[in-house]
């Protein structure tokens, strides 16, 4: 039986590299890609934790993180779309057209 | 107080450091020589063909995007199917409900020609 | 086989999110069928549906239903009115001026109503999950509202910008919801309210939670450092959506910052210091930074922030004894001046997309005097001038950090709202002096209206202290 602290300890892990890759990656898509992560690692917690308390609660939460970042997603790659096809470039550093 | 915070600064500095260790770790350890064979896209594969950037036409990205929003709606009948039995007719309508706002999204991205293939 | 109960529902709790999605999903079906050139047809219907919503605020039920999942008071019932009524003017900006400028689409007010629904769900949530679901709600279709200017660039990135920090911020907020649930076994609100872990290890994995939910809340809401993308979002998205949002998206977002604090009780002194500090920050950025800034939404973004700060203030201060008046009015006063405010740069657009500057302001008395009399209004209440309604926000805000035993924050506050003071006063001699050659806007009657009745509401409801007493009441 593996402890709960251990998912957390391993989810932790993954929302940390999540976190970095959305900080570090210059394109769009690998940050969506972190993106990803970092909800996933969060679902494993709460998968974890459900498991832990008996309570069926956060399974909920997970279906509902699933469905939510899917239309994140979808809606992140339909405005990628639209600006790859003007700039050429899904570099997100090059996004620059916004200055004060 | 603020004792509150030293094992939360304890679990933010574990988990930076793991993740700046390993990242680096392997860097710094594992060896980098470049070989032909290495640098193939697919060590021991097929040769490839082509460039891996090849255009294709956007309209499969944009079924890609439905299939994935009415695709992950289906994880909601999976409890569903579970225990459609013991639900009821109550349960029946909550779906039916849920259904019917899926095919208000379904109508409007047929009317508006997504569906249809050039 | 056992039947298994379905959690009853009064419907009666949940009217207004009821109308508002009812009519939103409707809508999407009347809007295919609604030919491109008459748009302001759906634009009318999601006016109706919204106003449908305010007038039916009164005859909601108060209690929590659904599970747990979903409440309403009476102080639900003001923020609501709140969101409704930006809303409702917001829709009329949209309609006039996104015809004006030739990008009206029927979408965009079904997704006007889509954020309004999430904005009433998170105001009304009561479990962690109906937080989530509210804020992503909101914020998915404000992705979109932003880009829907499409095809300019500007607005496009602005999506992708507004879009990829809000998914990060919605990552903390998971992970956050996660460990919450995971020290206390629980995702309703006053379930965790008596499940505060005391020691341990649940203890800290209780508090990371509720830190890593502040700042996911904290992006939304535009708190330092969480602000960065905050001048790009509203400078590239249409005017009458960056006011929507910046109305919609902070009372929003304040309300469940607030529902996290009241949850936490007396437990809220842990990070009580951590947040008096983002707050003072918050002011003072936002204050210092839009001094510098030439282009007027730019401007009013960091004076967005710079409010931000100030809520917060006001919902640390709010005690017992005080309730939450404070910040809820604080919320209404900028939610009336912002309005005014964004709504008044709109018009001066008229059909250019240009980025509008504070030049484009000079001479603006000679041009237009009546349009200038209400951004003079709206700067003041900014400023927080008398009688102006931004003065009594900023005055309770104030006054129940000092009476809180903050006395140093209540000093600070006002030492940065004076400093904040200097660039209304800039943008609004500027309006006064100089001539200029630029034509006279024409006002829409949509925009006409809507202007007026900010207008109308930042000196009236300035005036009338009464209105703070039924706020008092409604949160206590």
């Amino acid at each position: 039986m593996v402890s709960t602290l251990m998912y957390v300890a391993l989810s932790a892990f993954l929302f940390v590299i999540g976190v970095l890759g959305v900080t570090l990656r210059k394109s769009a898509l690998m940050v969506f890609m972190s993106v990803e992560l970092m909800l996933n690692a969060a679902n494993l917690t709460l998968v974890a934790f459900a498991n832990q308390w008996k309570s069926v609660d956060a399974q909920i939460m997970v279906f509902f993180v699933i469905t939510i970042a899917a239309a994140e997603v979808a809606v992140g790659l339909a405005l990628l779309v639209m600006i790859f096809r003007r700039k050429n470039t899904t570099d997100i550093d090059l996004m620059n057209t916004l200055r004060g | 107080m603020l004792d509150a915070y030293v094992p939360l600064l304890a679990m933010v500095g574990i988990a930076v450091f793991i993740a700046v260790f390993v990242l680096s770790v392997s860097r710094i350890l594992g060896p980098q020589k470049a070989t032909v064979r290495k640098l193939a896209p697919y060590e021991s594969g097929m040769e490839p063909i082509g460039d891996a950037m090849a255009r294709f036409p956007i309209k499969f990205n944009l079924v890609a995007m439905l299939f994935i929003l009415f695709d992950v709606e289906v994880i909601f009948f999976f409890p569903y199917a579970l225990v459609y039995r013991q639900l009821g007719i109550p349960g029946l309508i909550e779906m039916g409900s849920f259904v019917l706002v899926l095919l208000v999204g379904l109508t409007y991205v047929w009317k508006k020609g997504a569906l249809t293939w050039d | 086989m056992a039947q298994i109960a379905l959690p009853s529902i009064d419907y009666m709790v949940i009217l207004q999110i009821l109308i508002i999605f009812g009519s939103a999903t409707a809508l999407l079906l009347i809007d295919l069928f609604i030919p491109a050139n008459q748009k302001k047809i759906t634009a009318l219907l999601a006016l109706g549906a919204t106003i449908g919503a305010l007038v039916a605020g009164p005859y909601s039920n108060s209690g929590v239903t659904m599970a747990n999942a979903v409440a309403f008071g009476s102080s639900t019932l003001i923020v609501n009115s709140i969101i409704l009524f930006a809303t409702a003017i917001s829709i009329l900006f949209a309609s006039d001026a996104m015809h004006k400028q030739g990008i009206e689409r029927g979408e965009t007010y079904v997704l006007m109503l889509l954020a309004t629904g999430g904005m009433l769900l998170l105001a009304q949530g009561a479990s962690l999950i109906t937080l989530f679901l509210g804020l992503e709600l909101l914020s998915i279709a404000l992705y979109i509202l932003t880009a829907i200017a499409y095809p300019r660039i500007a607005s496009e990135e602005a999506g992708l910008k507004y879009l990829i920090i809000g998914a990060f911020g919605a990552g903390f907020l998971v992970f956050g919801i996660a460990l919450t649930f995971g020290a206390t076994g629980s995702l309703v609100l006053s379930e965790i309210a008596t499940r505060i872990p005391v020691t341990g290890i649940e203890r800290s994995l209780f508090f990371t939670g509720i830190g890593l939910m502040l700042v996911g809340f904290g992006y939304k809401v535009s708190l330092v450092p969480f602000h960065m993308w905050t001048p790009d979002v509203y400078q590239g998205a249409p005017t009458s959506i960056t006011s929507f949002m910046a109305v919609g998206s902070k009372v929003a977002g304040f309300i469940a910052i607030i529902a996290l604090v009241q949850m936490l009780g007396a437990e809220a002194q842990v990070i009580t210091p951590v947040l008096m500090g983002i707050a003072v920050l918050t002011m003072l950025v936002g204050s210092i930074v839009a001094i510098n800034q030439t282009s007027l939404k730019r401007m009013l973004a960091y004076s967005s922030i710079s409010h931000a700060g100030f809520v917060l203030l006001g919902v640390l201060g709010s005690t017992q004894a005080t309730g939450l008046r404070a910040p809820i009015f604080y919320l209404a006063a900028y939610t009336l001046t912002n309005l005014a405010a964004f709504g008044v740069i709109m018009v001066l657009e008229g059909s250019e997309e240009r980025d509008l500057t504070l030049a484009d302001l000079t001479g603006l008395w000679t041009r237009n005097p009546w349009l200038t009399g209400i951004m003079a209004l709206a700067l003041l209440s900014l400023a927080g001038v008398p009688p102006t309604v931004g003065f009594l926000g900023k005055f309770l805000v104030i006054s129940a950090v000092w009476q809180s035993g903050y006395m140093w924050m209540a000093i600070i506050a006002a030492f940065a709202s004076a400093f904040a003071a200097f660039f209304y006063v800039r943008a609004l001699l500027s309006m006064f002096s100089g001539t200029t050659d630029r034509p006279r806007m024409t006002l829409d009657a949509r925009s006409s209206l809507a202007l007026l009745i900010v207008a109308v509401g930042i000196i009236a409801v300035g005036l009338m202290p009464w209105s703070i007493n039924a706020i008092a009441l409604a949160g206590s």
